[in-house]
């Protein structure tokens, strides 16, 4: 019971200037300092975003972009890190040749790019899928590169005059020391998809998140607005968090030298 | 003043220089002994193994512009290089794209100073000088650096104007974050043991600020800066994008709206090529502004 308490406790405290902040937003509008059209009060955001749940438009939005973006994700993951692997540890030649072309394309301003895959593919899923696949596959290919490359070669070395098979090192040795990299790309991955999937939503499309948002704003419905915004920001933080406790669980091994890079 | 050397630091010193010898003659015996042609060779070789990383860059244009005319890709949505090359031109003699790009970098240099005007000074007072209000602070600038961007566009757009403001606001919003972490970041790896000597030598604060602290965490403070950098010349296209009337995502999205394609390549190149510039320039500007980093290893030998 304590121990509850005193957690209680140490969560209000922690996050004091988080509390702080969304009581001035519910009081500043509320006794016009601020203008309560243009930002309504924090409880009005709450109930509307309740309402919203109610009428299950929210998580049926919800349910929409994450769909979306997971299934980018998934392709991009698949493709990535194929493909780094291929070209990190199999092919170094074709590393060489294909890497600065590859990072030319990254560069490509992604927001960009999103009328021509409308042209190309269409306003449907299609166009948004691959969208978002093309934008969140660099991180993970480039760290996947990056782990095969920093594999220590003196450990293939003993894996093969220790009588292991290709595909024994590759599991053994290749993977688990390419495993925070490979991790770190992903990470990054599943972050862009979400970033993208939003603005997808917001150029074309008559439901998820985005089109939640974007039709609030031309509409000019401020609470809605509000509520939309907070909703994919705290899907955004869940994000993180979960993709943190991951980390966690999976380099198990790492843990030392993660435990500083905590943003 | 000659430094006197122990026995083994003079074998380590003769090994060092029996190793410089050897490389120099792997460098040059080579080239000197193969006559004209080992000569015309070796520039071959290191000529491809230059050249290498430009290959695949050459042939992916030499593809956008054959593709289309041989067939393999609709040349109405994938219009051939010349094409496209020819619109810039177009666009480029009626002056049009230049207001563009003036409008897009306009706007990316006010919001972008702003932040650096506002988070630089920041992180400074927060990461140097009053650690328990950064303590109390970081929840909340956590969250709001982790907040998804993109869906506070609309936000920002009501909020300050479907004008400059709305783009100012977002272009701050995404370069502030990373230039005030990494600021307060190097503030606080700077070594403590420094400034307590300058201190104990009789510096005071604004000598200990620009001779110790600015130097030690300039590396990181640039490097926040060039983060900020992409991610304000980013989010600049997605937000003209949604709404504006000028500047080079309007471009794109006005001439998809007008079925104009070798318009809408224009734009995407002329972004790229601006974003590349933008990326070098940075890249120049900390070479020249931080020369210390390639010194250090030298002075420490």
């Amino acid at each position: 019971m304590i121990k509850i308490l005193t957690g209680i406790k140490s969560l209000i405290f922690g996050n004091l200037s988080v509390l702080l902040t969304i009581a001035a937003w519910e009081v500043l509008p509320r006794y016009g300092i601020l203008n309560k059209v243009i930002i309504p009060p924090f409880s009005a955001v709450a109930q509307k975003v309740y309402s919203l749940a109610i009428q299950g438009q929210l998580f049926g939005n919800i349910a929409i972009s994450l769909q979306r973006a997971g299934l980018g994700f998934l392709i991009a993951a698949a493709a990535g890190v194929t493909a780094g692997f291929l070209l990190g540890g199999m092919f170094r030649i074709l590393e060489k040749l294909l890497l600065p072309l590859l990072r030319l394309l990254e560069k490509i301003n992604p927001f960009a790019l999103f009328p021509v895959f409308i042209l190309l593919l269409g306003i449907g899923e299609v166009s948004k899928v691959s969208m978002i696949c093309w934008v969140s596959q660099w991180p993970i290919i480039f760290n996947t590169i990056l782990g095969t490359r920093g594999v220590d070669p003196l450990l293939i070395k003993t894996g093969r005059s220790m009588g292991a098979s290709g595909v024994t090192i590759f599991f053994r040795i290749i993977l688990p020391s390419a495993m925070p990299s490979i991790l770190n790309g992903l990470k990054l991955g599943v972050q862009t998809a979400f970033i993208m999937v939003i603005y997808a939503e917001m150029l074309g499309a008559s439901s998820g998140m985005g089109w939640l948002t974007i039709n609030a704003q031309e509409t000019y419905k401020m609470t809605q607005l509000f509520g939309a915004t907070v909703c994919v920001a705290i899907i955004g933080l869940l994000i993180n968090k979960i993709l943190r406790l991951i980390e966690g669980r999976v380099l198990v091994w790492r843990q030392a030298a993660f435990e500083g890079r905590e943003n | 003043m000659t430094r006197i050397r122990s026995p083994i630091s003079i074998r380590v010193w003769q090994i060092r220089v029996w190793r410089s010898n050897t490389r120099t003659r792997q460098l040059f015996g080579g080239r000197l002994s193969g006559g004209r042609a080992g000569f015309v060779l070796d520039w071959l070789h290191k000529a491809n193994n230059k050249l290498l990383s430009y290959y695949f860059i050459v042939l992916f244009f030499v593809l956008w512009q054959v593709a289309p005319v041989v067939g393999w890709a609709n040349p109405i949505f994938i219009p051939p290089l010349s094409k496209v090359l020819n619109a810039l031109w177009t666009l480029t003699q009626s002056g049009a794209i230049f207001v563009d790009i003036s409008v897009s970098l306009e706007r990316v240099f006010v919001g972008f100073s702003i932040a650096i005007i506002v988070g630089l000074p920041l992180g400074f007072i927060l990461g140097g000088w009053l650690p328990p209000v950064e303590k109390f602070l970081q929840p909340l600038m956590n969250l709001c650096a982790q907040i998804n961007i993109v869906t506070l566009l609309p936000l920002f757009i009501v909020l300050f104007g479907v004008g400059e403001g709305g783009k100012y606001g977002v272009i701050f919003w995404a370069s502030f974050w990373p230039i005030l972490f990494t600021t307060m970041a190097g503030v606080k790896q700077v070594d403590p043991l420094l400034i307590k000597c300058a201190r104990s030598m009789g510096a005071n604060g604004i000598t200990i600020f620009f001779k110790i602290i600015l130097p030690g965490a300039a590396l990181q403070i640039f490097a926040g800066i060039k983060i900020g950098a992409t991610m304000a010349f980013m989010l600049l296209i997605g937000a003209e994008m949604l709404g504006s009337n000028a500047g080079m995502g309007w471009l794109i999205r006005n001439s998809e709206d007008n079925w104009q394609i070798p318009r809408l390549y224009v734009g995407l190149l002329t972004i790229a090529v601006v974003g590349l510039i933008i990326n070098y320039f940075f890249e120049w500007l900390e070479s020249t502004l931080i020369t210390w980093r390639e010194a250090m290893p030298e002075a420490t030998k």
